[in-house]
């Protein structure tokens, strides 16, 4: 079994071509072009968007331009970020952080207790947060002993909204520019870290993969996604690659209102018949991981316990001989993502083998959760880096509430066991775990993005541009 | 033999770690609960057997470690291990040591008959013993002094005259302090806080040095200036800090240990600026990221200045460029020694700090670099280089990016093997 790599360094795989060992200074200057396919409207913490890719692209900018209390540093351990010290009162449900002194936001205005108060309030509703002068204290409804893994994500970033609606931070980078394609950013020099190397960041949206990669190939972009199937091409045209842990889970879920659905059998007959094997191998070309379990190897540790579901099962209904007859299922999936559809049909022939027959229902975006489907495929994002949070994330996501009774308090036996009885009922069935992969221009220095996108993202302002 | 060296088996380090999570235990508490809970599974009256797999990146040593503390705590609480023949099928219990991307992690699946069960023990992450490197088999040769979690730009290794006492000076970005050695071990004696009045620039830079009559230490950081006398009466280190005018700190630029001149670092910025002075000659040179002087054949000075545009420069004492060297990275120091012409310039090499790096030395013959000896390797990549106060080695400071450590290293040429 293949052993689980070191994360932090090991495990975010980046093929380097031609790279000589040892160290330059970083340079200061360049502006780093970044495209992707995502497309966003705003950035607002209190308003993220659910889409994956959009919300993937939200929490970089939340990076960018903001900071949090705490960060995790490259070990992956908690330390100071806006607060330079906290402590809780026993019972976890009292925290008080202490603010770092000095901090002024990009327009200038010193950074206050209130100010944090005022950006984690809307997010929060049910805290109660209290300032006073550079100490904040936070009063929890119930006991939170893995706040600070909380306060850790970029969705709690400290920003404030300024009079042209851009969100101002106090973070490497501001937002001078967003437009419906377009987002500029540039180096914010009193940054209470130190001026980021770059002067500033340019990101173009909406690109589609063959434009993104055509302009990393010209010199016009330096940062671009990549899809799977096209990890291959990039590595022969020696083209550095860049692969994230897997922070997406792509997955079959079951509506419950479903009739069909119902049936426990046809469930498990699926998940049998998945081949999740060559979902990764062939239309993945082995980017990306089978999903044994519903969070990844990487957050819990213990994935590998989980294993794959036993081979293709005939479910407890009769297999008449003609198609119109076989169990018929509905799949529905966003029509726009071209890999759900490639899943969508190597699932199909799945199922039929199994004796189930799959009718596929492309969705636009925002009706993939409405429509009425009896399965859906779906890719839910990683929103939590605390375990017990991510399943609580994913199981309300998913609509997959009261199946199984999650555990109140977070220790990995616990965990182990709801993730266990869940898989069971074969309400969810997960395929894959996806990363995020991108190709860099040969004239971006000190890429060390966090391996886990969720814990730094890709942490541009340590990142420099060597000049032509 | 060298004051600052350190015999084997008693390099000791620091780890200072910033957080650590709630549920992570240390590792002797971990196997001892998990014992605990193994036994409470499977009784003591029967004879299981144990299996323990590795799978996570910690290293045979580590692996090893936690193997023993386990077996021990089972034997401990009553546990009757035993092979796989004598135990027999009913009772079995698998140990696998994986890893979340934070943490260790123990995880066991104990089976009794049709009755299982897994426990999960989080663990902190392992930290790499100390210990003595494999000294490079080649004319380079480098001994790890100190290693700290916490990030230090700069060190100094001093010997007290008389007494021979040895002391070690680290210097932070916002502290400073000073360890003694004794019995091989270096305790923590003193430490001062520096204050800025700005945000430190990414890429701090910084430096100890002695300044003269040897009788002063002076340290450098981004628009500050601190010094204080270099044997400190007991009770604490009375350090003088002031800000540089301009927020302009002045760095030396070491001859063989001793500044020669002086270079103005760019206020927020990670390099100098170009004006310096060698004599009484004030120079200008291209914005740098370090500089050094040693004398060259006909024992003629030289100044090399590792510039923002990847090449070195060579200036003579007249401030005027008489060449350049490529494929140098950003950090050269210069040491005399008795080997060769008496001079050697080392350098890291060019790319950048997400790959590991390593330092050559050369020679300057006629405004060329002449490499000698084979370069050695470091764990990841150089952030300090300086001439170290004797003159006849250098001082590195290196980030082990793996294990998440700065560590300071002497390095010094030896010839004639």
């Amino acid at each position: 079994m293949r052993p689980i790599r070191f994360l932090f360094l090991a495990a975010a795989s980046l093929f380097l071509a031609g790279q000589l060992a040892a160290a330059t200074r970083p340079r200061y200057g360049g502006t780093l072009h970044i495209e992707t396919r995502a497309r966003l409207a705003l950035l607002d913490p209190a308003k993220l968007p659910a889409v994956p890719g959009q919300l993937a692209l939200a929490n970089q900018l939340l990076f960018l331009t903001g900071d949090r209390l705490v960060r995790f540093d490259s070990s992956g351990h908690l330390s100071p970020s806006l607060a330079l010290h906290w402590r809780a009162a026993p019972g976890y449900r009292d925290w008080t952080f202490d603010l770092r002194p000095g901090v002024k936001f990009q327009d200038g205005k010193p950074m206050l207790a209130g100010d944090v108060v005022a950006a984690l309030t809307p997010l929060h509703p049910l805290w109660h947060l209290r300032a006073v002068g550079l100490q904040l204290t936070i009063l929890l409804p119930q006991p939170e002993p893995d706040l600070l893994l909380q306060l850790a994500l970029p969705e709690n970033s400290i920003l404030r909204i300024g009079p042209n609606g851009l969100p101002i931070g106090t973070g490497p980078f501001r937002i001078t520019r967003f437009t419906d394609n377009r987002i500029t950013l540039v180096a914010n020099n009193t940054a209470w870290q130190g001026r980021p190397f770059l002067n500033g960041v340019v990101i173009r949206m909406g690109r589609a993969s063959r434009e993104q990669w055509i302009d990393l190939e010209l010199g016009r972009a330096d940062l671009v996604q990549i899809p799977p199937d096209r990890v291959h091409r990039a590595h022969e045209s020696h083209v550095r690659v860049w692969t994230s842990q897997p922070n997406q889970l792509v997955a079959l879920v079951f509506d419950r209102r479903s009739s069909a659905a119902a049936n426990a059998s046809v469930r498990q007959a699926l998940a049998g018949a998945v081949d999740r094997s060559a979902l990764r191998d062939v239309l993945l070309q082995k980017q990306g991981e089978v999903a044994r379990a519903i969070l990844p190897s990487w957050l819990t540790g213990y994935s590998f316990l989980f294993t794959p579901s036993p081979g293709p099962a005939t479910p407890a209904v009769p297999a008449p001989a003609a198609d119109a007859s076989l169990p018929k299922l509905s799949l529905a999936y966003d029509a726009s993502d071209s890999l759900l559809a490639s899943f969508a049909a190597r699932i199909a022939v799945d199922a039929r083998a199994v004796g189930l027959r799959l009718q596929l229902q492309p969705q636009p975006p925002a009706a993939v959760v409405t429509a009425p489907a009896d399965v859906r495929l779906v890719r839910q994002p990683i929103e939590s880096l605390d375990p017990a949070g991510a399943l609580q994330q994913i199981v309300s996501a998913l609509g997959l509430r009261g199946v199984v009774t999650l555990p109140a308090s977070a220790t990995p036996d616990r965990l182990y066991a709801a993730e266990k009885a869940l898989l069971a009922t074969h309400w969810l069935i997960p395929l894959v775990d996806l990363p995020e992969i991108y190709g860099l221009g040969s004239r971006v220095k000190d890429w060390m993005p966090s391996p886990v996108p969720l814990a730094g993202g890709w942490r541009l302002a340590q990142v420099w541009k060597e000049p032509e | 033999m060298r004051y600052f060296r350190l015999t084997a088996g008693f390099a000791i380090f620091l780890l200072c770690f910033c957080a650590m999570t709630a549920s992570a235990q240390n590792p002797a508490r971990a196997t001892a609960e998990l014992a605990r809970r193994i036994v409470a599974f499977t009784g003591r009256r029967l004879p299981f057997h144990l299996t323990f797999t590795n799978r996570s990146s910690a290293g045979v040593a580590q692996v090893a470690a936690l193997r023993r503390s386990l077996d021990r705590d089972l034997r401990a609480v009553g546990a009757r291990l035993a092979s796989a023949t004598v135990a027999g099928s009913d009772v079995q219990v698998d140990v696998a040591l994986s890893q979340t991307w934070r943490n260790l992690v123990l995880v066991a699946q104990m089976q009794r008959g049709k009755t299982s069960r897994v426990v999960i023990m989080p663990l902190p992450r392992f930290t790499p013993q100390s210990g003595e490197h494999d000294a490079a088999v080649v004319s380079l040769e480098r001994q790890i002094v100190w290693r700290q979690h916490l990030p230090f730009v700069s060190f100094l290794l001093w010997q007290t005259p008389r007494e021979k006492s040895s002391f070690l000076w680290v210097l932070e970005p916002y502290y400073l302090e000073l360890y003694h050695l004794v019995q091989g071990q270096w305790h923590w004696q003193a430490g001062a806080y520096i204050s800025h009045d700005r945000p430190l620039p990414r890429d701090v830079r910084g430096l100890l040095w002695i300044g003269p009559p040897g009788s002063q230490l002076h340290a450098a950081l981004p628009g500050v200036d601190c010094s204080m006398p270099l044997v400190p009466a007991r009770g604490g280190l009375p350090l003088s800090c002031h800000v540089a005018p301009g927020h302009s700190a002045l760095f030396p630029i070491l001859q063989a240990g001793a500044a020669a001149a002086e270079a103005s670092l760019v206020p927020q910025r990670n390099y100098f600026a170009a004006a310096t002075q060698l004599g009484r000659t004030r120079l200008q040179l291209r914005p740098f990221y370090s500089a050094t002087i040693v004398d060259q054949d006909h024992a003629q000075p030289v100044l090399l200045a590792a510039a923002t545009d990847g090449k070195t420069y060579l200036y003579n004492d007249a401030g005027k460029s008489e060449g350049t060297i490529d494929g140098w990275g950003s950090n050269i120091a210069g040491i005399k020694t008795a080997c060769g012409s008496g001079w050697q310039v080392l350098a890291t090499r060019p790319g950048d700090w997400t790959v590991v790096d390593s330092l050559a030395a050369y020679e300057i013959v006629d405004r060329n670099a002449v490499a000698i000896g084979e370069p050695i390797d470091f764990p990841g990549p150089v952030i300090g280089l300086s001439p170290a106060p004797d003159g006849r080695t250098a001082d590195a400071v290196v980030l082990d990016r793996d294990a998440g450590l700065y560590e300071a290293y002497t390095i010094s040429l030896s010839c004639g093997r």
